[in-house]
């Protein structure tokens, strides 16, 4: 193979399957934060978060390193990251850091819709309306995926990730089953998710390119 | 007074706890797309004046999914007059 067929090659992948930059990846998360006046705080720092993470541990839901290194957590108007916003590394690269933004601005929408009381209350008290928060977030994934690639993640996959959040398997069927049901509307177009809508708008200003050709 | 603010708080207690529909189940309520949880109580999966996209309005309705009728939010003209 001649050099120019491999430039050629290279051109026509980066053509078919443009990625996000870090640029990108900070300036959509500078517009979200702006647009719900939240705050990212990096996770590991915070002794609140290592406090969580102990007390988790010791009920036997979440490994204190794993909910310190994997995991994203919104609580209130504040938002854990366990990352370096706009650094790609192993658990998290640039898209996922995009998808886990809009994700937790979408839990902000449900503390504003619900209010602080209720939506603590039920999020903390009851695995299944923990299970139906968890599975409006998710959808943000869902709507994100259609809008980049064109095609509907995994659900089972997706609605899985819910047993490291204490819901049991018919929690968990019943996330799948929501999620199936959002992915007919998503198909056909539709972005439910208020966090998806403000920042797929945003994304269709600063990086058509990404989008999906098919995604509407 | 007290005593009768005990019993609405009870009827309220055990009104959350009395299944209401069979688990997977799925209806629209108005705007609503609601599921059946395990515990037989609705919950909300999605407000279909909520969505954007396309130029119609999308209305709740019953459609086929996976050869099941289940219940989601469609554009209008795809409703075919089965909401509810």
């Amino acid at each position: 193979m001649t050099s120019i067929d491999k430039e050629t090659i290279a051109r026509r992948v980066s053509a078919r399957d443009p990625e996000p930059t870090p640029e990108l990846v900070r300036g959509l998360w500078r517009h979200m934060t702006r647009t719900y006046g939240t705050r990212v705080v990096d996770k590991d720092k915070a002794w609140e978060m290592r406090l969580v993470a102990a007390v988790l541990a010791r009920m036997g839901i979440v490994d204190r390193r794993e909910f310190m290194r994997r995991y994203t957590t919104t609580i209130g108007k504040r938002i854990y990251v366990p990352f370096d916003i706009g650094n790609s590394d192993a658990r998290y690269d640039l898209w996922g850091q995009i998808t886990v933004c809009v994700h937790e601005h979408q839990h902000v929408e449900q503390l504003l819709r619900d209010g602080w009381l209720k939506f603590m209350g039920r999020y903390l008290l009851s695995s299944a309306a923990r299970a139906t928060y968890e599975a409006e977030a998710l959808r943000s994934n869902l709507e994100l995926t259609f809008w980049r690639f064109g095609r509907i993640p995994d659900l089972g996959r997706l609605a899985r990730k819910l047993s490291d959040y204490a819901c049991s398997d018919a929690d968990i069927a019943m996330v799948e089953r929501m999620l199936e049901l959002s992915a007919e509307t998503v198909r056909r177009g539709g972005v439910v998710n208020r966090a998806s809508q403000k920042a797929i708008a945003w994304l269709e200003r600063h990086a058509p390119e990404l989008k999906h050709e098919g995604s509407a | 007074m007290r005593e009768i603010m005990i019993v609405i708080a009870l009827a309220a207690t055990l009104d959350a706890c009395v299944p209401l529909c069979t688990a997977m189940q799925t209806r629209c309520n108005g705007p609503y797309v609601e599921i059946c949880d395990s515990n037989g109580q609705w919950q909300r999966v999605m407000t279909c004046d909520d969505v954007s996209g396309g130029d119609e309005p999308w209305v709740c309705c019953a459609t086929e999914i996976d050869g099941g009728m289940e219940h989601t939010c469609l554009p209008e003209s795809e409703c075919g007059g089965d909401e509810q």
